[in-house]
C-alpha cells in the first residue's frame, strides 16, 4: 500500500506532492477542498502556510495527520508516509487543528496529564509546560471556565509537551485579541529559534509576515505563490515608488506634466515607474525648487500580494 | 497499550457524570437496605395470634351477614357457612414479612438488566463525548493508530465496569444483611447459594461489560452518545420485538433473549434453544463483530 519512499531532499520535513481531497457531498457533488497541492517544508524555521477561508489549509494538515485520506497524491512528513508510517514519527509533532480540543470538565493540567502518560511523560513536564504558557495559576481550572485565548495556549501547551521537533499550528491567533496575538507570534519565535520547524497556517497575513521564514499562499486548494517572504512579495504588482515631499500638491502637478504616472497618497505620493526612474524624478522636482523627505521603492506587503493573488474571479468548484 | 488502558481508565473514572453515578449507586444502596431493614418484621406468636384473631373476628361478621359473597354467580346459592369458612380461615392464617437474605439471589437478577443498561450509557458516553469535544483529534495526534486508540478505550471502560458492578453488587448485598441478621433471617445461605449468587453477580457483570462494548462501537459509529443510545433502544424495543412477532423461529438468534438465557442460567421453557454458555458465548460473538465492523469503519472513515 506505501510506497517506497523516493529520493528527497534530507532538509526536507514536510513534502506534499500532488495532494488532492474531494469531500462528498450528502446530496451528490463534492467539494474540492484540495486541488493537486505541491509544498515542500524545509527543515527549520517558520513556515507561514497562508489562504483565504475555504482554501483547504486545514483539508491539507487533516492530510497530513492521517485524519483524512487524500482522494490522490501523497504527504510525507519527517520523511514518513503519512498513510502508513506516521505512528513511527507522530512522538515528533506537536500539532492543533483547528480549535485545540480538550475536555472542558477537566482541569488543564488533568486534559495535559492524561495526553503525556500516553507517551510516559510526567506530571512535573505538565507542570514546566503550563508555566511556559502562562498557565500554571489556572492549571486546577476545568477548562470550560478559560477564556478562548486560554484554551488557545493551553492547546498550544499540549502541542508542546512532546518536545516536537515540528509543529503544525493551524490558525493558532484565532479569536485572539492583539496582546494575545502578540503573544502567540513571540512563542512562535522563539520555538523556531530553539531549532523546532514551525508550521503555521493563517489568513491573518499581517500577523505571520512579521515571523515567517517562508510562505506558501493557498487559494481554492492550490498553491499560487511559495518561497521566502521575499520572494513572494516581489511576485506581487510590478512596484513604484514611494515619496514625500514638503507639497505634496505642487510635486503632484509637476510629475504629472513631466509625464509620470503619479497619484497622491495622503500627504505622500506614488508613482508607478521602476526604482531605475528615482534619479530623474529628483530632478524633476529639485527643478522646481521642491526637496524630497523620503523616496523608497514602493514594495507592497504580504496583504495586498495576498489579495491580488487569491482573489480570482470565484469559479464554481463542483463535479457532479 | 498498557499505558493508553491506564490513561483511558484514569479519564473514565475522572468524568463527573461517572462519579455521580456512583454517587447515586450508593446512595440507592443505602436507601435500599435502611427500607428493607424498615419493613421487614419477624413472625413472632403474638403477631401470628393477632393476625389469627383479626381473621377470627372477619370470620364471625361474615357468618353474621355483615359481609356477603360479591361474586356469587346469579341463580347459584352459596352456602353462608362455607363461603365464609374458606374466605376467613384464621388456621390458614400465615405471616411472613421478613426478609430472607437468600432472596439476594433475585436481587441480583433484578439489578443486573438495571447494570446492563448503565453500561451500554457508559460506553456509549465514553466515546461519545471525545467526538463532541472534538478530542478524538487531539487523542489521534498522540497515538494514530485508530485501532488501538478504541481498543485502549474499549478494554478500559470494560474494566471499570465490570468491577463497578460487581462492586456494586457486594455493596448492596452488605446493605441488606442487618435486615436479615436483626429483622430477618440468613436460612438457606449454603455454598451452592453462594456458588449461584457469585455466579449470577459474575454474568450479570460480564453482561455489563459486552452492553458497553456494543455502546462504544455504536457511539463511535455515529459519532454521538445520543443517538448511539437512541439506535441500541429502538433495536431492542422495536426490531427484536418485531423479530419475535412475525419471525418466532429466529428467536434462537436474539440478543435480548440470549442474553437473559445466559444471566438466568436455568433451563427456560419459553427459550429451549441454548446452554447458559451456548448463549453467553453467542452474545460475546455478537458484542465482538459489532466492535470490529464499528473500528473498521472507524479507521476508513475521515474524521473533520
Ligand atoms: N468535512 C467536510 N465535508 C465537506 N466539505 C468540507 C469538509 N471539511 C472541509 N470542507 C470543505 O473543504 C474546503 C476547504 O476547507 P478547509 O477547512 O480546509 O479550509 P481552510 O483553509 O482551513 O479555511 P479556514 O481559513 O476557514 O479555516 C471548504 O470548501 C470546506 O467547505
Ligand atoms: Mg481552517
Amino acid at each position: 500500500m506505501c510506497p517506497p519512499p523516493p529520493d528527497r531532499s534530507p532538509m526536507a520535513i514536510i513534502e506534499i506532492e500532488g495532494l488532492k481531497k474531494e469531500y462528498r457531498r450528502l446530496r451528490g457533488g463534492v467539494t474540492v477542498a484540495v486541488a493537486g497541492l505541491d509544498l515542500v517544508v524545509p527543515e527549520g524555521g517558520v513556515f507561514g502556510f497562508l489562504g483565504p477561508n475555504g482554501s483547504g489549509k486545514t483539508t491539507t494538515i487533516r492530510c497530513l495527520l492521517d485524519l483524512v485520506r487524500p482522494t490522490a497524491g501523497r504527504c510525507r512528513i519527517l520523511g514518513a508516509e503519512a498513510r502508513c508510517d506516521l505512528p513511527s514519527v507522530i512522538r515528533r509533532i506537536g500539532s492543533i487543528v483547528e480549535t485545540p480540543a480538550l475536555f472542558p470538565t477537566f482541569s488543564g493540567k488533568l486534559n495535559l496529564q492524561l495526553l503525556g502518560r500516553i507517551n510516559g511523560i510526567g506530571a512535573t513536564s505538565v507542570d514546566d509546560i503550563l508555566e511556559r504558557v502562562g498557565l500554571a495559576d489556572r492549571a486546577d481550572d476545568v477548562v470550560k471556565t478559560y477564556s478562548l485565548g486560554m484554551r488557545q495556549r493551553l492547546g498550544i501547551a499540549a502541542a508542546l509537551l512532546k518536545d516536537p521537533e515540528l509543529l503544525i499550528l493551524d490558525e493558532p491567533a484565532n479569536g485572539l485579541d492583539p496582546a494575545g496575538i502578540k503573544e502567540i507570534r513571540d512563542l512562535i519565535k522563539r520555538l523556531a529559534n530553539e531549532g523546532r520547524t514551525v508550521f503555521v497556517s493563517s489568513h491573518i497575513l499581517s500577523e505571520v509576515q512579521q515571523v515567517c521564514d517562508r510562505v506558501a499562499i493557498l487559494t481554492r486548494g492550490r498553491c499560487v505563490a511559495a518561497g521566502s517572504v521575499h520572494e513572494v512579495l516581489s511576485q506581487g504588482r510590478a512596484t513604484g515608488l514611494f515619496l514625500r515631499v514638503e507639497r505634496p500638491d505642487l510635486a503632484l502637478s509637476a510629475l504629472q506634466t513631466a509625464g509620470l504616472d503619479a497619484t497622491r497618497d495622503g500627504d505622500a505620493l506614488r508613482v508607478a515607474s521602476p526604482p531605475s526612474d528615482a534619479a530623474f524624478i529628483t530632478k524633476v522636482l529639485a527643478d522646481q525648487g521642491l526637496y524630497l523627505t523620503e523616496l523608497r521603492p514602493d514594495e507592497a506587503d504580504l496583504e495586498t500580494v495576498f489579495l491580488e493573488l487569491t482573489q480570482d474571479p470565484v469559479v464554481e468548484e463542483v463535479a457532479v | 497499550m498498557r499505558r493508553l488502558v491506564g490513561v483511558e481508565m484514569t479519564r473514565l473514572t475522572a468524568r463527573r457524570g461517572i462519579r455521580l453515578l456512583v454517587l447515586a449507586l450508593l446512595i440507592i444502596t443505602v436507601v435500599a437496605g435502611t427500607t428493607v431493614f424498615l419493613k421487614s418484621h419477624r413472625t413472632t406468636p403474638e403477631r401470628l395470634a393477632r393476625a389469627r384473631a383479626a381473621v377470627a373476628s372477619e370470620h364471625a361478621r361474615c357468618l353474621s351477614g355483615e359481609i356477603k359473597p360479591f361474586d356469587a354467580p346469579p341463580g347459584v346459592e352459596l352456602d353462608p357457612q362455607q363461603f365464609c369458612d374458606e374466605q376467613f380461615n384464621a388456621d390458614n392464617v400465615r405471616i411472613d414479612k421478613q426478609f430472607h437474605l437468600s432472596s439476594f439471589r433475585d436481587v441480583v437478577k433484578g439489578t443486573a438488566t438495571f447494570m446492563v443498561i448503565l453500561g451500554l450509557a457508559i460506553g456509549a458516553t465514553f466515546i461519545g463525548a471525545e467526538w463532541s469535544h472534538g478530542t478524538i483529534v487531539t487523542l489521534l495526534a498522540w497515538e494514530p493508530r485508530r485501532y488501538r486508540v478504541v481498543a485502549a478505550k474499549m478494554i478500559g471502560c470494560a474494566a471499570v465496569v465490570f468491577a463497578g458492578a460487581v462492586v456494586f453488587e457486594i455493596i448492596l448485598g452488605a446493605a441488606l444483611v442487618p435486615a436479615a441478621i436483626f429483622r430477618g433471617d440468613t436460612a438457606g445461605l449454603n455454598g451452592m447459594w453462594y456458588r449461584d449468587v457469585a455466579g449470577t453477580v459474575l454474568r450479570g457483570a460480564t453482561l455489563a461489560v459486552i452492553a458497553s462494548m456494543i455502546g462504544v462501537s455504536i457511539a463511535n459509529v455515529a459519532r454521538n452518545t445520543a443517538a448511539a443510545i437512541g439506535i441500541a433502544f429502538v433495536y431492542i424495543a422495536v426490531i427484536e420485538n418485531i423479530i419475535r412477532g412475525l419471525l418466532p423461529g429466529y428467536q434462537r438468534w436474539l440478543l435480548t433473549l440470549n442474553a437473559g438465557r445466559f444471566l438466568i442460567a436455568e433451563d427456560m421453557t419459553e427459550f429451549p434453544y441454548r446452554s447458559t454458555l451456548g448463549a453467553g458465548l453467542l452474545v460475546a460473538a455478537y458484542a465482538l463483530g459489532i466492535f470490529e465492523l464499528s473500528t473498521a469503519t472507524f479507521r476508513r472513515r475521515d474524521i473533520t
